[in-house]
């Protein structure tokens, strides 16, 4: 990428540092470049923590103050009786005491459905 | 390549920091940079880290302590600062503020109070890129005048490897000597050429 430095300042730094590339200096850019990383990793933990932390405080003031959804208004002044069942359903032994033996005929319609009458005095 | 070629007019050139780049590769490098990438520090090191030395030592008139040190907190405020840059003399023109900035805090560390009461009236920011360029161009001079001093067959050796770019194999073949023999004997002409380099400074001073 580069091409060779300055020879003068290659010849200025070889005088007082004999082994430039493996030297003390290059231990300095190692470090240096240790550095950019651990930086780099932390940036990216805070803006990961950053983002996490704005997203909380999103949900928790929408959970604040959310409006509440518009219920069915259900009014307390109804008739009973517009609410109560057309029939009633009853178990066997409810149907026995109600028949108390008196007979039942049963008529076919022609709707296919079948009339129940109750034969009494 | 440039004038550094030519080690004696260097002091008239002005002092290069920065390496050329092609705008998307120095994208790419200083992204790098920033991710913390140990092969783009390391290429940092090699190809930024001697233009950075050379105006710590100019600007410290010589102190290889200090100027380590300040070396040491340009890299640390590189690492924490570096963004994606696209435009070469931008990047080179930070990394000299940046690098000016770490040496004033070193500085700042090691005075006592009584010599900030003295130095209160410094020179102020705007002052200091002219007083650091004053600089460099002093020690481009005392490299100069050390070299120029220095044993003729030393003082070739060195113009060879890094003027000449020859590498320490060539170098040997040249002086029939081994390539071990060739490296001891860089490695003194350059001891040789810090004691001068530092006695000139002191002289300048």
């Amino acid at each position: 990428m580069t091409e060779n430095p300055d020879p003068r300042a290659r010849l200025v730094a070889e005088t007082f540092n004999d082994d430039w590339n493996t030297g003390p200096g290059s231990t300095f850019a190692r470090h240096a470049a240790a550095h950019a990383r651990r930086r780099r990793a932390m940036r990216r933990a805070l803006a990961a923590g950053g983002a996490l932390s704005v997203a909380f405080a999103v949900v928790v003031f929408s959970a604040r103050f959310r409006v509440p959804p518009n219920r069915p208004d259900v009014s307390n002044d109804l008739p009973l009786a517009s609410v109560s069942p057309a029939f009633e359903i009853i178990s066997d032994d409810e149907l026995m005491i109600a028949l108390r033996n008196r007979p039942l005929l049963v008529l076919p319609q022609e709707t296919g459905a079948r009339k129940f009458v109750l034969l009494d005095r | 390549m440039h004038a550094a070629a030519s080690p004696l007019n260097a002091a008239t050139c002005p002092a290069r920091m920065e390496p050329a780049a092609a705008p998307s590769a120095l994208r790419e490098f200083t992204t790098s940079l920033a991710r913390g990438d140990d092969a783009a520090w390391a290429q940092f090191h090699r190809d930024y880290g001697p233009g950075i030395f050379r105006q710590l030592l100019a600007e410290t008139r010589g102190d290889h302590d200090l100027a380590s040190e300040a070396l040491q907190q340009t890299y640390l405020r590189v690492a924490r600062h570096a963004r994606a840059c696209d435009s070469a003399p931008m990047f080179a023109g930070w990394l000299r503020v940046v690098a000016r900035s770490a040496l004033n805090d070193c500085r700042r560390r090691r005075r006592t109070f009584w010599d900030l009461l003295r130095n209160r009236d410094a020179a102020s920011e705007d002052t200091a890129d002219a007083a650091g360029s004053a600089h460099e161009a002093a020690l481009a001079s005392a490299l100069d005048s050390a070299l120029a001093q220095l044993d003729p067959s030393d003082r070739a050796l060195l113009e060879g490897k890094y003027f000449s770019g020859l590498d320490v194999r060539t170098l040997a073949a040249r002086l029939a000597l081994s390539p071990k023999a060739v490296e001891s004997r860089l490695t003194r002409a350059r001891s040789e050429l810090r004691r001068l380099l530092i006695a000139t400074l002191k002289r300048h001073d």
